[in-house]
């Protein structure tokens, strides 16, 4: 009878179960794993002979098959070292237990026979938890990543030989040490709000973006401040819940960035890809289509700074994951799906030289809306924030007094989400105001009368178009939100229709 | 007509001689049957010139260049068509024959507004305040399709629904710069697109001075609008002056090296341009009016008359007649940003303010 030692296989960000079947028949020594493994899963078998020979064990001078099964199902990664190495030792008689089946087993094998650790642990773990597992066997430094999954024991060990003495009951397990890591609360962000001087408008509006989710494009001079507010956006955010921190740490588990941190990602995530990415290092793909930038961003915010010099192709890439929240990688081979709910704050400078606006600017209109047009569309339309970044003066600069900490602003934040999560309760998919559709702002999105003028007058008056309208009005209701107001008041509106710069200028462009 | 176009193809005869022969002859088939004898006739045309007249007597280019503008549709205005503007035939390098894409009217003589192509803020606001008084007093405005200055004179004047005329140094069948293709295609539809040269000729720099000949010839006045110190727009106005046009231009800084040029268009004698009614009036008349009691306040917003809160005052004093963001209005005010934002979105839609590009705002006090 086959030995079988449990282990697991990633697929998205999910794990599953795999049962690693060994098998020794008579004839010629060789051996084979079958159970469509990649390269890295074929080359266990050397890891594994060198392992078994440098802990004394023996490797055996027979036919030797192994099975992955379920076997249709593509496997990836070094993490089956360690069961295979277990079942093999089991089924040649050298490892002796009953208590396996009670255990799930990952780990890579050094040619020393130590365990290194691995990616995917933490969704591993969970898969493991499902599948009524109760013991998962991980390489050390893997421990803490396992840990977070509450409700299944966790043991890790640094070489195959304290594995198996283990299995046979031979030493007792040490249990975790726990390292007393004093986490200080230190602000992971290192950056806060109050240091930028002035732009305060700005500031509120990016207030309202973080607060109703939607998404933000700055425009403006060189050196302006764009990116230095861009980097203090994630400071501003709620925090995650257990069950955000979670997924972002299984994506970031998949995407293998997670050794040496190896606890739970708690701050919301901030990527900045340069401008240089490529659309599979953006949307995921490549090499068993890993997580993208998006993905890694999930639950956080993708900033693109000079989203104007990002490859076409590439951002129009990114419209299908902004409307539904996930990405689904498709390759021959392959289907991997990824969450990728993300706050998309971009920047960029008016036109090519910089200084639009300014007396030395001398580019031709035309110019200038072909710098513009470089961002599509459809993706100028997802954002519902579109605002210039006036530069700062120097009399603001070298003032001391200090704007608005991020503390205050996030408390801001805070509420108006909280008001929205009440809304939005019942309602599938929908977390904030950005998010909603037609039907809901008709449902939500009452207007006081005087409110309602404001937008009727600005509507006439810009022939704004029906998309447009719905921007506005969501952009409102966020205002509204911000001071636990039911209906849109006049003010709201009036805020509203200062959120988007960018849609004014271009009608006034002096093209055909 | 292919005679027309053979008459034009010959080479070693200008626009001058050309004339002398129409008017000679009448039609430029009868130039083309002559015989040399009667060419001689004419002044200033030698034995010499007359043999190759007569050794081109053959057809063939001119009707398979006449099949290519067909095709291209292309029209051709002649010499001899009443839409030949009469004012433009006193210039004795006048083309006998011109190509056009669009729709030439009658009267169509215009200003022109010229300049250069790197423009400023500043030039770019007085050619479209120009261009669209001209083209709601229903004046042509006439220019070169260039980058800066003349693409704004134009698109002013199509947005305003005037009516535009563009002279190219190159064929009708291409478009120079290519970023004005979607420019081209409005002024055909709405106005007219002129070169004296045939399908097929691209643009060369010593094709523009002619080509701003052309635009001089057709204008009763020439607004230069900015002028660095070698530039086209100077060729243009040297050229109307020559005509005895009438050249204005506005005033620029002094240190401004843009605007070098038409300074020193002013110092040379240019009319001094403060005001678009002056694209309109003769020019003696002139000097004896107030140019300050009428402005021209472009288009007018019908303003809704309300009480301003005493905020709203207290922001509109802040101005001064000058452009403001936000931050500067803050600063003046001591009201906080965030308290402006509704109030300045507020006077913007009703039209008190007017919001400009890169987030600054202008407000103009009534009756100034």
């Amino acid at each position: 009878m086959a030995s079988i030692v449990k282990s697991f296989s990633i697929s998205g960000v999910d794990g599953c179960l795999v049962d690693v079947e060994t098998k020794t028949i008579d004839g010629l020594p060789m051996i084979s794993i079958v159970g469509l493994g990649d390269t890295a899963v074929k080359e266990a078998r050397e890891r594994v002979e060198s392992a078994l020979n440098d802990g004394n064990y023996e490797f055996p001078q027979m036919k030797v098959v192994i099975n992955l099964a379920p076997s249709d199902l593509k496997k990836s990664g070094s993490h089956f070292d360690l069961p295979i190495a277990l079942g093999l030792l089991m089924e040649t008689g050298q490892l002796k237990t009953k208590k396996i089946e009670a255990y799930g087993c990952i780990g890579e094998l050094s040619l020393n026979a130590r365990l290194r650790s691995c990616t995917g642990v933490l969704p591993m773990t969970i898969a493991a938890k499902e599948a009524g597992i109760t013991n998962i066997i991980v390489p050390k430094d893997n421990v803490k990543e396992a840990s977070l999954v509450k409700g299944i024991r966790v043991y890790g060990f640094d070489t195959l030989k304290e594995v198996v003495e283990f299995l046979e009951d031979k030493k007792e397990y040490m249990g975790n040490q726990e390292e007393m890591v004093t986490v200080s609360e230190v602000d992971p962000y290192r950056v806060d709000f109050k240091e930028v001087q002035g732009q305060e408008a700005m500031i509120e509006y990016i207030v309202i973006a973080a607060a109703g989710g939607h998404n933000l494009l700055m425009v403006g001079t060189p050196g302006c401040g764009k990116s230095m507010i861009a980097k203090r956006i994630p400071t501003i955010l709620p925090s995650m819940t257990e069950e955000e921190a979670l997924e972002v740490t299984k994506i970031y588990s998949v995407a293998g960035l997670l050794r040496g941190r190896g606890h739970l990602i708690k701050d919301r995530p901030f990527r900045a890809p340069h401008h240089n990415a490529s659309t599979n290092s953006l949307i995921g793909g490549g090499n068993n289509a890993t997580p993208g930038e998006i993905s890694l961003a999930h639950n956080g915010v993708l900033f693109l700074d000079e989203i104007a010099e990002f490859g076409k192709k590439t951002l129009e890439a990114l419209r299908q994951p902004m409307e539904d929240q996930i990405v689904t990688i498709s390759r021959v081979k392959y289907t991997n799906t990824y969450p990728a709910s993300f706050m998309l704050v971009a920047a960029m400078n008016p036109c090519p030289c910089g200084y639009f606006g300014n007396d030395k600017c001398r580019c031709s209109d035309y110019e200038v809306v072909k710098y513009r047009q470089k961002i599509s569309g459809p993706i100028l339309d997802r954002m519902d924030i579109q605002k210039y970044v006036q530069p700062v003066k120097f009399k603001e600069l070298s003032s001391s007094t200090s704007g608005k900490t991020s503390q205050e602003l996030r408390e801001r934040v805070e509420f108006a989400r909280s008001i929205q999560k009440k809304r939005y309760d019942r309602i599938d998919g929908i977390n904030c105001n950005a998010q909603m559709g037609h039907a809901l702002i008709k449902e939500y999105c009452q207007l006081e009368a005087e409110g309602e003028r404001l937008l009727q007058l600005a509507y006439e008056r810009f022939n704004y178009s029906a998309r447009t309208f719905h921007k506005y009005l969501k952009v409102a209701r966020t205002f509204a939100d911000m001071e636990a107001s039911t209906k849109i008041r006049k003010k709201d509106v009036a805020a509203a229709l200062m959120a988007r710069d960018l849609e004014k200028e271009g009608a006034a462009m002096m093209v055909l | 007509m292919v005679y027309w176009i053979w008459l034009r193809q010959l080479k070693g005869i200008g626009a001058t001689i050309e004339k002398r022969l129409l008017k000679h002859f009448k039609t430029p088939q009868a130039i083309y049957e002559a015989e040399e004898d009667a060419l001689m006739d004419v002044e200033g045309i030698g034995k010499a010139t007359a043999k190759t007249i007569k050794k081109s007597r053959s057809l063939d280019k001119a009707s398979n260049l006449l099949e290519v503008i067909r095709k291209k549709d292309i029209k051709i205005l002649t010499y001899h068509d009443p839409l030949y503007p009469s004012d433009a035939k006193v210039y004795p390098e006048a083309p006998t024959v011109l190509y056009y894409k669009g729709n030439i009217r009658d009267n169509s003589e215009g200003v022109a507004i010229v300049g250069s192509r790197r423009c400023t803020g500043y030039g770019k606001q007085v050619a479209i305040e120009a261009a669209d008084y001209l083209a709601r007093n229903h004046i042509p405005v006439i220019s070169g399709m260039a980058k800066g200055i003349d693409g704004y004179a134009h698109i002013a004047c199509l947005k305003a629904g005037g009516y535009t005329i563009a002279f190219l140094g190159h064929g009708l069948d291409m478009c120079y710069p290519k970023e004005h293709i979607e420019l081209m295609e409005g002024i055909i539809e709405k106005g007219v697109v002129i070169s004296e040269y045939p399908p097929n000729t691209k643009p060369r720099q010593e094709y523009f001075p002619k080509r701003n000949a052309l635009i001089s010839s057709w204008s009763k006045k020439v607004l230069v609008v900015e002028a660095a110190e070698k530039s086209g727009a100077l060729i243009t106005a040297n050229l109307a002056k020559a005509q005895g046009k009438e050249v204005l231009a506005p005033p620029h800084e002094m240190y401004s090296p843009t605007g070098r040029g038409t300074n020193r268009l002013i110092a040379q004698g240019a009319t001094v341009y403060l005001h678009p009614s002056q694209l309109l009036e003769e020019r003696e008349s002139i000097q004896t009016k107030s140019l300050e009691s009428k402005k021209y306040k472009g288009r007018e917003v019908e303003k809704p008359f309300r009480e301003l809160m005493p905020i709203e005052k207290q922001i509109l004093d802040s101005f001064q007649g000058s452009i403001k963001t936000i931050e500067e209005i803050e600063e003046d005010t001591g009201i906080s940003q965030v308290e402006l934002i509704e109030h300045l979105s507020i006077l913007e839609l009703e039209g008190i303010i007017e919001a400009l590009s890169a987030g600054r705002f202008k407000y103009t006090v009534p009756g100034t």
